[in-house]
């Protein structure tokens, strides 16, 4: 009898639990691939009817989600959905409620207990008002997918061309990938892929960025306020997550566009344990420079030949040691290869004569992650990276000559080299004693070798070799110590805190630079609808980047600090009101302003390249300021979805060797910037997007003709008129058996044809008259690439 | 089908050559600011010539100066107002001190006239560093055409004083039948090429970039160097000077038929880092940048100048001259 019992207890159990999985709520049928979860909910409160709620912090590390579910109940997709995470729901009448699962209620093998409802913290955060009213001030999300719908430009899609559609990311130059935020230079943000910093972010002199869409899993963008864990730039914080291979079966992909192909591979080598993704682009610009060159030098008589290419390679494994640990490793590889070789045959001097000069530049990175949670409220985050970039210029020129029966010979061999070694260190500690605090803090050690200009001759003038090594060879060693913590306090329902503060201290050249930097946060939510937030950052960041022009160039060097410029310092306060009406809409208008010291400026009368001067003597210090208001409108439900964004910017800079002193435009104070992105779903194969962008011209500087041989340190004196663009991009789905999927994207950049200067210059007429000759490089571009998923 | 043809090609053809874009406009930018030159020199009064980049009001060069004052400080201490004098022979005003420079001496340097901003400039009088040995060897080789001299010279760095040098050198040729009436000997420059590449002391040497762009030879005429690497050392540098037509081989016309060859080498130390070194040739014209700055791709670089709120070159200077006088070899000299 007591046998009986126990096994009809125990079916009783059982067909709780079945029922919980099976029989609750309502049926739903849906199939996504690669979509953010935060968009597979948003397709179950339309199923539904139920309006879901969460703590704000619960889905960050959550994965996109590959699923397709047919006729099942909900629950049987929750928990499709949420297997592997310390997720549980709760259903009532109007609410499906997520919540993280408590210590007492962990269990591996039973991911489903009841939770009574009362234990719920239940913020108001509806999920199409989370990014707006619960996250810091400027700061974005975005995902692999969202990238690749804006429309794109030679069938590639770019990241950097993404944030440039946001609220307070000053273009730069048209057509390449500057990215200047709320006044900032192009080196002050920081682009860390999976913990590691990448200095070179660009291929083809900024037309392209070094980050591959595809293997993208998320993206945070911090603009405003940036936690304690992030250090070393001024202006934004890119922090990319790569893919993590998939640990049941085998996928991949292709792509194949204008100029450039990818091949994407995912997987397991242990099923549940191991996996693996990979991914390969490159360019094929090469296989039609050669050939457009061969028949240039053809043409001309000449015998010029080169070639131009780009690769990149992102590489992930990961590891799940357990339940409680897991192991990845990234690799990404990025480089630019331009080489051209010229042959001179002299007959009648009886001379032959060649040169060649080949430029490489770019990254390799790795780093290894360990997270561990020793506890629902300890977990634990171990990072070791090493970022490795260099710019190597070679080149050579030999000449023979037979005159006299004398055999002469005159050759120079030349390498100059710049770069930078950077590896750290990095533990950081997440402690969530309570549903009030989530406190973090680590600790980062870094070493950083410089080496800005290193330069090696071999020479031979009539046959006599030398050999010569610029003075500067040697590294520069910085050494930088990072300490952090930061709590994420929430004392009451509505008001919630973020303070952190972060100590670095940067050893160059027997010189220590100190700083500390406060950062905190206050959000306030007023009601469902309704919140303000509050935001004040302190930056440091130890190096400079000297651009030898606008463009990105691989005579671009890293310098680190020194005695005559010292570590730049921004002070950033941030504030803004967001208010969520429904469902659909989102509007926000953050207000900011940020003061820097210590900016770096080539002093008005050096070279922009590497000369041999010392580069420490060729910089001049000043500071710089930036304010402006931004508003944004989304639409992130139904057919059309997309946002509406306007700037109104100021930015300026203030050095003693310019404008006697006062404060001037930056090169890249665009006054006004209107973005409209948007993207409309016909149906399951075709969506449409658009984007279009206002801004106000950039900056340029125009000597006076009667002043050209004076020094004239009047900089950005003329301001070019507004810039505007429409770039179109339509994607044909084509659903193919067992998952596959071929897509087409058709894409047109600057579809009116707007005449957008990349350069610009000044030619003299009489008087005060001048011609201002603008070369616009990209006109209407149409492209195509086809994608192939398995 | 062929009318669509022309139409799609009419198309990328508007768009394709629509990249050009010239706006007129009509800007007033002048900024006039006034200029500063003179050259500080130890046991000297300074001779200041004040001018402005453009004239206000249609002035005059003379109003300018009549209407100007230029201040003078030593070491923070007020010395006196420059007065102004008129060179009746040239037409030409310039403003004279009557104290006299010493070395280690901190100037201050203020222009002030009505509608200019004030101009500024502060620098000092650099010391001496005298010149120890000299010694300049002559070769001739007429098998293969070529003449040079291989030369060396040792001077003694000023201890814990941060010194910057800027070295020139000078080849003469004199004719000794071709004198003046006073029996002075003509000197003939000659155009040469100054090798001086294995030393580590100095700054500047060409760079991959600068012989990508046939830039190499605008250098080699001076270099500069600090001590950094030499402080309150005695140091040895040794350099060649290549006389040889790079277009013909030989030497220049003339040149094998002289009896003596004459060096002058101007040795300077001066106060400020970079002085000659920015305002010569390359830096002030801009090569690299020049380019890409006349085409928009950069900013513009501007020539030397250290006037604050105003523009010009005020820089210290001592000279130290040796003088080499050798008999040109008439034999052919093997390596």
């Amino acid at each position: 009898m007591i046998l009986r019992i126990r096994i009809l207890i125990i079916l009783w159990l059982i067909g709780m639990c079945w029922n919980r999985v099976m029989a609750t709520g309502p049926i739903v049928s849906f199939s996504v691939r690669d979509m953010p979860v935060e968009q597979v909910l948003l397709l179950l409160e339309k199923q539904t009817g139920l309006q879901v709620s969460f703590e704000s912090s619960l889905l960050e590390q959550m994965k996109p989600v590959t699923l397709s579910v047919k006729k099942q109940t909900l629950s049987v997709c929750l928990y499709e959905l949420f297997q592997g995470y310390d997720i549980d729901w709760q259903v009532t009448d109007s609410y499906l409620i997520l919540k993280r699962r408590r210590l007492a209620d962990y269990s591996p093998k039973d991911s489903i207990k009841m939770v009574s409802l009362q234990e719920f913290v239940v913020e108001a955060d509806s999920l199409r008002r989370s990014f707006a009213l619960t996250n810091e001030p400027g700061k974005e999300l975005l995902s692999g997918n969202q990238i690749r719908r804006l429309p794109v430009f030679m069938g590639q899609p770019d990241l950097i061309k993404t944030l440039q559609h946001l609220p307070g990311v000053a273009t730069g130059t048209e057509g390449l990938s500057g990215m200047y935020v709320r006044g900032g230079n192009n080196d002050e943000n920081l682009f860390l892929i999976d913990g590691m910093p990448v200095y070179q972010i660009n291929h083809l002199g900024g037309l392209f960025s070094a980050f591959n869409s595809d293997v993208i899993d998320k993206l945070d963008f911090y603009k405003g306020f940036f936690p304690a864990r992030y250090e070393g730039r001024l202006s934004s914080v890119t922090d990319i997550q790569t893919k993590s291979g998939n640990m049941q079966s085998w996928h991949g992909g292709f792509n194949i566009g204008l100029i450039q192909g990818l091949l994407n591979l995912e997987g397991p080598l242990v099923k549940d344990k191991l996996s693996v993704h990979v991914s390969v682009r490159r360019t094929w610009a090469d296989l039609l420079a050669i050939p457009t060159l061969a028949i240039i030098s053809k043409i001309n008589k000449e015998t010029h030949t080169g070639r131009y290419s780009f690769h990149d390679i992102n590489a992930r494994m990961d590891y799940r040691h357990s339940d409680r640990s897991l192991w990845s490793l990234s690799v990404f590889s990025g480089d630019d290869v331009f080489s051209l070789t010229n042959k001179v045959n002299n007959n009648y001097a009886n001379a032959k004569e060649s040169n060649h000069y080949k430029v490489r530049w770019g990254n390799l990175a790795a780093s290894l992650n360990w997270r561990y949670r020793l506890s629902d409220h300890f977990h634990t985050l171990l990072t070791a990276s090493y970022t490795r970039y260099r710019s190597k210029l070679r080149y050579s020129d030999e000449e023979y000559s037979y005159v006299d029966d004398v055999y002469k010979k005159n050759s120079v061999f030349s390498t100059m080299v710049s770069g930078i070694d950077d590896g750290r260190i990095t533990a950081q500690l997440e402690y969530t004693p309570s549903s009030k605090h989530r406190i973090q803090g680590g600790l980062s050690a870094r070493l950083q070798a410089f080496r800005p200009e290193y330069e090696e001759i071999n020479q031979i003038e009539e046959s006599v070799p030398t050999q010569i090594r610029q003075k500067n060879v040697q590294r520069m060693l910085g050494n930088e110590t990072v300490l952090f913590v930061e709590d994420r306090f929430t004392p009451s329902e509505p008001l919630r805190i973020d303070a952190g503060i972060s100590l670095s201290s940067f050893y160059l050249d027997r010189t220590w630079y100190w700083s500390l930097q406060p950062r905190f946060s206050l959000r306030y939510l007023w009601n469902e609808r309704w919140s303000a937030k509050l935001a004040y950052s302190r930056m440091h960041q130890a190096v400079h980047q000297l651009p030898a022009s606008y463009l990105e160039l691989p005579t671009d060097i890293w310098l680190p600090s020194c005695s005559g410029v010292k570590p730049s310092v921004s002070d950033h306060v941030s504030t803004g009101v967001y208010f969520s009406p429904n469902r659909d809409y989102s509007f926000s208008m953050e207000g900011y302003f940020k003061y820097i010291q210590h900016l770096a400026d080539f002093k008005p009368w050096v070279n922009r390249y590497p000369d041999g001067m010392a580069w420490q003597e060729k910089l001049t210090e000043g500071v710089g300021r930036a304010y402006g208001l931004e508003w944004m409108a989304r639409k992130e439900t139904g057919k059309l979805t997309g946002w509406i964004g306007y700037t109104l910017s100021w930015s300026e800079r203030k050095f003693d060797a310019y404008n006697m002193g006062h404060y001037f435009p930056s090169r890249y104070d665009n006054r006004h910037k209107v973005n409209i992105v948007a993207s409309y779903k016909f149906n399951e194969k075709i969506e449409l997007n658009a984007s279009w962008f206002l801004s106000s011209g950039n900056w340029m500087t125009i000597v006076p003709e009667s002043q050209e041989d004076w020094p004239y340190l009047y900089r950005n004196n003329y301001q070019l008129p507004f810039n505007h663009r429409l770039d179109l991009g339509l994607n044909i789905y084509r659903k193919k058996k067992k998952g596959r999927m071929g897509i087409w994207n058709i894409s047109i950049y600057n579809a009116y044809c707007q005449r957008n200067p990349t350069i610009a210059w000044a030619e003299w007429s009489e008087g005060t008259w001048v011609k201002i000759r603008q070369l616009s490089l990209f006109p209407i571009i149409p492209s195509f690439s086809y994608t192939y998923k398995f | 089908m062929k009318s669509r043809l022309y139409l799609v090609c009419l198309v990328c053809v508007l768009a394709f050559s629509a990249c050009w874009k010239d706006v007129w406009v009509n800007i007033d930018i002048e900024n006039p600011v006034l200029e500063i030159n003179t050259m500080l020199v130890p046991d000297s009064v300074i001779k200041l010539r004040l001018d402005a980049t453009s004239y206000l009001n249609g002035m005059s060069f003379r109003e300018l100066n009549q209407q100007s004052d230029v201040r003078l400080w030593v070491n923070d201490e007020f010395k006196e107002s420059l007065r102004l004098e008129h060179d009746a022979e040239w037409e030409y005003f310039y403003f004279i001190s009557d104290y006299r420079l010493r070395e280690t001496d901190r100037v201050r340097l203020e222009a002030r006239c009505k509608g200019y901003p004030d101009a500024w400039v502060e620098t000092e009088v650099p010391s001496l560093v005298p010149i120890d040995t000299f010694i300049t060897v002559l070769h001739n080789d007429t098998v293969s055409g070529r003449i040079w001299a291989s030369c060396e010279f040792r001077f003694t760095d000023v201890p814990a004083e941060k010194n910057y040098y800027a070295f020139t050198v000078y080849p003469e040729f004199v004719y000794p039948d071709s004198l003046t009436d006073e029996n002075t000997p003509i000197y003939n420059f000659y155009p040469y090429h100054l090798y001086l590449v294995s030393d580590p002391v100095f700054k500047y040497i060409p760079t991959t970039i600068e012989y990508l762009l046939g830039e190499e030879e605008e250098k080699g005429t001076a270099l500069f160097f600090d001590d950094s690497y030499i402080d309150g050392r005695t140091y040895s540098i040794r350099f060649s000077l290549d006389f040889t037509n790079p277009y013909w081989g030989g030497g220049y016309y003339g040149l094998e038929n002289l009896d003596s060859l004459k060096l002058l080498l101007n040795f300077s130390s001066e106060s400020l880092s970079g002085y000659y070194s920015n305002v010569s040739h390359w830096a002030s014209k801009g090569m690299l940048e020049g380019n890409l700055s006349e085409v928009g791709l950069a900013d513009p670089v501007s020539a030397y100048s250290n006037v604050h709120q105003g523009t010009g070159f005020v820089w210290g200077l001592a000279v130290a001259v040796w003088e080499n006088t050798l008999p040109f070899p008439k034999d052919s000299i093997s390596e």
